[in-house]
Formats: C-alpha cells, sequence, structure tokens
C-alpha cells in the first residue's frame, strides 16, 4: 500500500484521488538503500551536535518522567475499570447456558469418538489381515522359489554326475591327446540353395560346384 | 561351476613335441585343481596376420581348443603360465556360453510383406493412429465441413 502511494506521490497526486476514506493517510517514506553511498556533496559535512544547556535538559528529563508516570497510571485505571465492568456483566443465567452447552458439546464429541473407534478399529483388522495374507502368499512364493534353485542345483550335479566319465583328468590325458592330435575337426560349412550343409573348409559338393567359404 | 574355453595358437612343430606342449598345458590345468572336458584340434593354419611372440615371426599355427574347469581365482595364474611358454603363441580364456536354442523362421520371413505377422501389426497400429473421416455415403448430400 505504502509504494502504491509513493507511486502516486510521484504522480502528483494525493491518497484522496485513489480512496475517499478521510482515516487513510499518506506516509512520507522515502530512504536511502543501505547499499547506496553517502552523497559527494555530503562527504566531508560533520552534522553539528545540538547543544542543550543542563537546566533546560533537566527540565524535559522530568517533564517526560511525570507524562510517564502519569499515562501508566491512567491506563492501569482503565485496565482496571474495564476488568471490573466485564466481570459484574456476567449473569448466572448466561454460565448455566454455557456449562450445558458445553456438556452437550462434550457428549456428541464422546459419541462421536466411539463411532470413529468402531470404523477404525475394523479398519485397522481388515489391514492387518490383508498384510498377514500378503506375507503368507510371500513366503509361500519365496519358498517356491528356493525349492526350484535347489531343483535347478540338484539337476546339474545329476547332469555332470553322468557325464563325468568322459572328464579329462590327468590318467587318461595321453590318450586324449593323441586322439585329438590325430583327430582335427573343422566347424567351418557352406550351404546351398536348397539349405544342404556341407560341413569342412574346402569341402566342395561335387567337383563342378565350388563351396562357398564362410 | 564356470567352464572356460581355452583358445591356444601353438607354434608348428612335430607331433611328438606337440603331444608334450599340450601335456605340459593341461597338467598346468591339473596342479590348479581343475580338470579338462574336451580337448580339440582346430588343425594347422596360416594365422590371418604375422604374429610375434617370444621373439619370433610366425606366419602359421596349430590352434587348439580346451574346454576345462578350474577354479576362477586360478585363470590368471594359468594365463600368465602360458605366457611364459615359449611354445605357445597367443592364448585366450572366455567363458563358455550355452548354445541358445533359436527356432528357426525362415519360413514365416520369406512371406509376401502382407502376409507377415509383424507387418500385419505395424498397419493395424497404424491404423489406431488415423483421424476419424467423415464417409460420403452417410445420407448428406453435401460436404458438411470447411473443404
Amino acid at each position: 500500500m505504502l509504494r502504491v502511494l509513493n507511486c502516486l506521490k510521484g504522480l502528483q497526486l494525493g491518497a484522496e484521488a485513489l480512496s475517499p476514506n478521510p482515516t487513510l493517510q499518506t506516509v512520507r517514506w522515502r530512504r536511502k538503500p543501505r547499499w547506496i553511498p553517502k552523497a559527494r556533496s555530503k562527504l566531508f559535512k560533520i552534522p553539528e551536535i545540538p547543544k542543550i544547556p543542563k537546566e533546560e535538559n533537566d527540565e524535559l528529563a522530568r517533564l517526560f518522567n511525570n507524562y510517564r508516570t502519569q499515562m501508566k497510571s491512567i491506563r492501569r485505571h482503565f485496565t482496571y475499570k474495564y476488568c471490573t465492568h466485564m466481570q459484574k456483566t456476567e449473569n448466572l443465567n448466561q454460565k448455566l447456558e454455557e456449562e450445558a452447552d458445553l456438556r452437550r458439546c462434550i457428549e456428541l464429541n464422546d459419541k462421536w469418538n466411539v463411532e470413529v473407534k468402531k470404523t477404525r478399529e475394523a479398519r485397522i483388522a481388515a489391514d492387518i489381515e490383508k498384510e498377514v495374507e500378503l506375507a503368507e502368499d510371500r513366503v509361500l512364493e519365496r519358498q517356491r522359489i528356493n525349492a526350484e534353485k535347489l531343483e535347478e542345483a540338484e539337476k546339474l550335479v545329476r547332469e555332470q554326475k553322468a557325464v563325468a566319465h568322459t572328464f579329462i583328468t590327468s590318467e587318461n590325458i595321453d590318450e586324449a591327446i593323441d586322439k585329438a592330435i590325430s583327430n582335427e575337426v573343422d566347424y567351418n560349412f557352406s550351404i546351398d540353395l536348397e539349405g544342404n550343409k556341407y560341413m569342412g573348409r574346402t569341402k566342395s559338393p561335387d567337383e563342378e560346384k565350388i563351396a562357398v567359404k564362410q | 561351476m564356470i567352464t572356460y574355453e581355452l583358445c591356444l595358437l601353438l607354434r608348428v612343430m612335430p607331433k611328438k613335441e606337440l603331444a608334450a606342449t599340450l601335456k605340459r598345458t593341461a597338467t598346468a590345468i591339473f596342479d590348479k585343481s581343475g580338470f579338462i572336458r574336451k580337448i580339440e584340434n582346430l588343425g594347422t593354419r596360416d594365422m590371418p596376420y604375422k604374429t610375434s611372440s617370444h621373439g619370433v615371426v610366425y606366419n602359421k599355427a596349430s590352434y587348439f581348443l580346451i574346454e576345462m574347469n578350474v577354479p576362477p581365482s586360478t585363470v590368471e595364474e594359468l594365463k600368465e603360465e602360458y605366457s611364459r611358454d615359449v611354445d605357445i603363441i597367443r592364448r585366450r580364456v572366455y567363458k563358455k556360453i550355452p548354445p541358445s536354442e533359436a527356432e528357426c523362421t525362415l519360413h514365416e520371413e520369406m512371406l509376401p510383406a502382407p502376409y507377415r505377422k509383424d507387418v500385419q501389426e505395424l498397419i493395424a497400429s497404424s491404423k489406431k493412429l488415423q483421424k476419424p473421416r467423415f464417409s460420403y455415403n452417410s445420407g448428406l448430400d453435401y460436404y458438411p465441413f470447411q473443404k
């Protein structure tokens, strides 16, 4: 609001132009921002300290002390008066009514609480039941997976045991090496348009045809 | 238990020396408490490019494949041991991958485009994206929209 008013002031318009409210008053609020340095023309200006004579200063202090004391006493007086007035005007009927209303409110609140408690307990029980069910499902699933894994591992072991007699160890290594050296293996093959496979790197299906080298 | 494939390129040697080298190679595996599943001789052939090893340049090599099981921690030691063997030109250890079971779908792929399943799916998905259009046999004798 203040900023708006300042803008209006810049436009040489009063607050009256904005609103007909007579209580509205423009506030003079313009200050240099903190980061702007002292003006160059005022750089070496030393403001004069006002010299107030001692007697005058004492007099001013006395007057202001008096003023403060009197204001305090008036404020206390008004507070006291207000409190006593409030206590006097409170009548019995109203008090009773208020108490009855409070009791009714508490009763209603208790009733609601009972209802809410019932639904809450039902909900929590259902939630727990659901969670227990889920957990049981998870346990079963985990058991199934574990059993499957075990079965797989056992299958692997069985398979390996079955082929274990073909493994080459230090006893039959010489035979295996001799066999390997004498039997050359060739995985290369060629195919013709009919999809026939001709194994071997340089083999041709017959003398006329030349096998495609892979 | 991991099955490894050891590919060896051996110097071209007489049969006796070749057997001795292979024996040496195999013994190293057995010493590392491993065993061999298979030894294959892939023949003596020209190498794709000349290869130097232990200060000698080779153009030909005997290719061997050894399928073995060794503790994985000893694979590096084995490789290091073979690298010191002057009869071995190149050595490489791979993990054996079981062959994938792929079904042959060539007869489906050879069909004309509109009969192929993936093409049909594509057409169906593109039809879904098409905007609804005005049909001219709807009883109106004029086109109701801006042309």
